[in-house]
């Protein structure tokens, strides 16, 4: 039953509307200006040894002059041999993945083989925060020549640029069943399609690339909240899992504990399961913890990024609610990325002694412990 | 320090929606900037307006969906619809009240929300249920009941799919517990609330109380608009690739628009007027809800929230299951099933875990009853024309059994399952 139509405001009603409507006009233009340097990229000062800056949609002209089109550095040894992809801002709220995957364009030389590093993989989603998540928008990292500022951005790609979501996203080409908001979650976009929405034809273009490149290993660098299960973890494809085992033994002698876990056979459109599948490629995941992704934190602000400490994570550590080892020290940013350095190196070096006709030579990446000593700022100032 | 930020948060929210007589969205509104101006975020903007578009989707559902019923009612079609199901069904009342659940649920069903069910499918039948007699609280509990159980019924049910995403977890297998978990309650519910006058429906008067039908004027094109609602529906969802799928607020609003060609003459400006108008409070709540939540997360109060909850002791954790997961769903469904839902999914592995997110998704959205937003009520109560208070008194039945029905599920999640063949 439709109730009977109000009657028209009166004058009182009309002026307090119109001073409402002035209020939320007024709220959301200082909202904008605070929310538009999410809209520019931070600069990456690529190391001297990089070849050439490509860009995704040279992949896929599908992503041209569109959010999802993102730069790509490529560094080229004087010898030939096999070919890497690194991945972060797989997931832009994941603030690890994108720094390692930033230090190293930064400070990678490649004496053999071929390395292509992508630090925003998921541009769309650092243009924008997660209503209701409350994130920070940037951090700072201090450096010798001052201080620098990365975004903090959203799991999913931008709304803008793919929306609505359905009730039900049906990956294709699986036909699983997730939750809506997942359509725009790049890392169960995989492996794409070139006629699909937005995320899955992102997704496409770096699945061109690893089949045109022929990439033989791709890392994708990711963190997780330290009440997740799979966390500190490097997951693995099962043709990759050799390659993953004999790198977290290289690991554990180091003293950097990771869980090795094995790609789920039936849970679709992650990396680690559709690239090993769709391309000839090894396809492995790392995971660090990251608070600020947790449901347990208290006070949310850049410095949970940065020292990774809170009282309320304390308290479900004390009650072992955690799946990873958490005490006063917290779990800085600097751990973070240290512990995915030395898994590129030990998993690079484990696809060296596997497959030496496709090995690939690194240097420049810093140590676990160099990084814990000086800091990630160290190596992130621009030369 | 985030224990007083919740405190404070609560008690501003009492004062502005007890003692200044604020609408439930203006306090919401104002007791997150009490709380983020307490917990030293001083006036924080950017959050202020980030949390406002949190429930975005669910605002465009309600003013589309207003939109539609507004049209379908003043075309004469609703009062056709009634007449018919009047008619066919009247000389079995039990399986019309039956009936009347479920076509109520249905919408729920498909988007996983309370408020398309109230205002299109529950508004559809109140003229029905009062012309048989319920008072008008009771017609709204009705309503509001059948709704929150389709919010729960598959296939779509939101909250447990955001507890899915939480955890990594495909969404299958849901299909026969979350049915377990809303049919059979809502039907139980329905008939506490409406059995007394079940003879009502049966009543031959009936029908002379329901408004005049234009049906013999129009025909069968009346109903044009809700064949078109449905066929976009279920069109996107069986043929993905013919049909680009454009969101169900678009949907009720091409819908309506038919509506404008098919029956009495109706001018587009007055109805579009009174969905506004209708939806307002409603929207107003929603921003409110989105701006609390924002910043019960910017001051750490949720995780205040969260780690008491976990660390409740083995003995109380049932306890606070069944009391702090609708009460949290109190503020939002959605909200308590991602960020309660998903730890205490984590600290249950024991339980199959199906059965469980199947469960914390049903005691969530017993929220939608509850204070201070009480969604399910403020919406039925102008559907029904009745103070929301009063149908929230006539609302307990519904409450106390998808509360017991929780619990017992997570209690035996195991049992069920292997009954389920989910293992
Ligand atoms: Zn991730």
């Amino acid at each position: 039953m439709i109730p009977d139509q109000p009657r028209p405001p009166d004058k009182i009603t009309r002026l307090r509307g119109a001073c409402f409507l002035l209020a939320a006009g007024l709220l959301a233009a200082v909202a904008a200006r605070q929310m538009l340097p999410a809209r520019w990229d931070e600069p990456v000062f690529p190391s001297r040894s990089m070849s050439r800056v490509l860009r995704i949609s040279d992949y896929f002209s599908g992503l041209k002059h569109t959010r999802a089109d993102t730069e790509i550095y490529l560094f080229e040894g004087r010898e030939p041999g096999g070919a890497m992809l690194v991945m972060g801002g797989t997931h832009p709220n994941e603030p690890a993945g994108f720094l390692t995957a930033v230090l190293l364009a930064e400070n990678l030389s490649v004496e053999r083989g071929r390395v292509f590093v992508i630090p925003r993989a998921n541009h769309s989603g650092f243009t924008h925060t997660e209503p209701g998540e409350a994130h920070p928008m940037s951090f700072a990292i201090p450096t010798s020549a001052g201080t620098r500022r990365f975004r903090c951005g959203c799991r999913f790609t931008n709304p803008l640029d793919q929306w609505p979501d359905p009730e039900v996203y049906l990956h294709h080409p699986s036909g699983q069943r997730l939750s809506g908001p997942e359509t725009r979650n790049l890392n169960r976009s995989f492996p794409g399609r070139a006629d699909g929405n937005f995320t899955e034809r992102l997704a496409f273009a770096v699945t061109a690339l690893i089949e045109r490149e022929q990439i033989d290993l791709v890392m994708d660098l990711h963190e997780a909240s330290p009440e997740y299960p799979v966390i500190n973890a490097i997951v693995a494809h099962e043709r990759a899992m050799d390659v993953a085992a004999l790198a977290n033994l290289t690991l554990q002698a180091e003293g950097i504990s990771f869980a090795l876990e094995p790609s789920p056979q039936n849970f679709h459109g992650l990396t680690h399961r559709e690239i090993g599948d769709a391309t000839p490629a090894l396809a492995i995941l790392m995971e660090s913890a990251n608070l600020m992704q947790g449901r347990l934190r208290g006070r949310c602000d850049a410095g949970l990024i940065l020292d990774g400490k809170d009282p309320w994570y304390l308290a479900a550590a004390r009650a072992g609610l955690l799946r990873v080892p958490y005490d006063e020290a917290g779990i800085p940013l600097d751990v973070r990325v240290g512990r995915h350095l030395a898994g590129i190196r030990a998993i690079t070096d484990a696809l060296n002694f596997i497959s030496p006709d496709r090995a690939i030579s690194l240097s420049g990446i810093p140590t676990y412990s160099e990084v814990q000593q000086r800091g990630v700022g160290a190596f992130l100032s621009p030369k | 320090m985030e224990g007083w930020t919740l405190l404070l948060m609560i008690a501003a929210l009492a004062l502005g929606v007890f003692a200044l007589r604020l609408p439930t969205g203006i306090a919401l509104f104002l007791s997150a900037a009490a709380g983020a101006l307490i917990a030293g975020h001083g006036f924080p903007v950017r959050h202020l307006v980030e949390g406002s578009i949190l429930y975005l989707d669910p605002i465009l559902l309600v003013v589309t969906s207003l939109f539609f019923m507004g049209l379908f009612e003043r075309s004469g079609a609703l009062a056709a619809l009634n007449r018919a199901a009047v008619s066919a069904l009247g000389s079995r009342p039990h399986v019309l009240l039956a009936l009347l659940t479920l076509f109520v649920m249905f919408p729920g069903m498909l988007t996983g929300l309370t408020a398309p069910c109230v205002l299109t499918t529950g508004a559809m039948i109140a003229p029905v249920l009062i012309g048989a007699g319920l008072s008008r609280a009771r017609a709204g509990a009705f309503i509001a009941s059948a709704a929150f159980f389709g919010m729960v019924a598959p296939p779509v049910n939101i909250a447990a799919m955001l507890i899915c995403s939480g955890v990594d977890m495909p969404y299958v297998g849901f299909g026969w517990p979350l049915l377990l978990a809303a049919v059979p309650l809502a039907l139980v519910s329905s008939f506490f609330i409406a059995g007394k006058n079940v003879r009502g429906l049966a009543d031959p008067r009936l029908i002379e109380q329901l408004p005049p039908s234009h049906f013999a004027r129009h025909g069968l094109k009346l109903y044009l608009p809700l064949l078109l609602l449905l066929g976009l529906l279920f069109g996107a969802k069986s043929f993905p690739e013919h049909i680009p799928y454009v969101g169900v607020p678009l949907m009720f609003v091409l819908a309506g628009i038919l509506g404008l060609v098919t029956g009495e003459r109706v001018r587009l400006t007055d109805v579009a007027n009174w969905a506004i108008r209708q939806a307002l409070p409603i929207v107003g709540l929603l921003v409110g809800i989105g701006v609390f939540i924002q910043i019960l997360t910017l001051t750490g109060a949720r995780g205040f929230i969260v780690v008491e909850t976990l660390t409740l002791p083995p003995a109380l954790l049932y306890l606070g299951l069944a009391l702090l997961v609708p009460l949290f769903g109190g503020v939002s469904a959605y909200g308590s099933s991602s960020v309660l839902g998903v730890p205490l999914l984590l600290a249950l592995l024991h339980h199959n875990d199906i059965m469980v997110a199947a469960a914390i998704s049903l005691l969530a959205s017993v929220g939608d009853f509850l204070p201070p937003t009480r969604l399910a009520v403020i919406l039925s109560a102008p559907v029904v024309n009745e103070e929301p208070n009063r149908i929230l008194r006539a609302s307990l039945i519904p409450i106390l059994l998808g509360i017991l029905g929780g619990v017992a599920m997570i209690l035996f999640a195991n049992p069920l399952a292997r009954l389920l063949g989910l293992n």
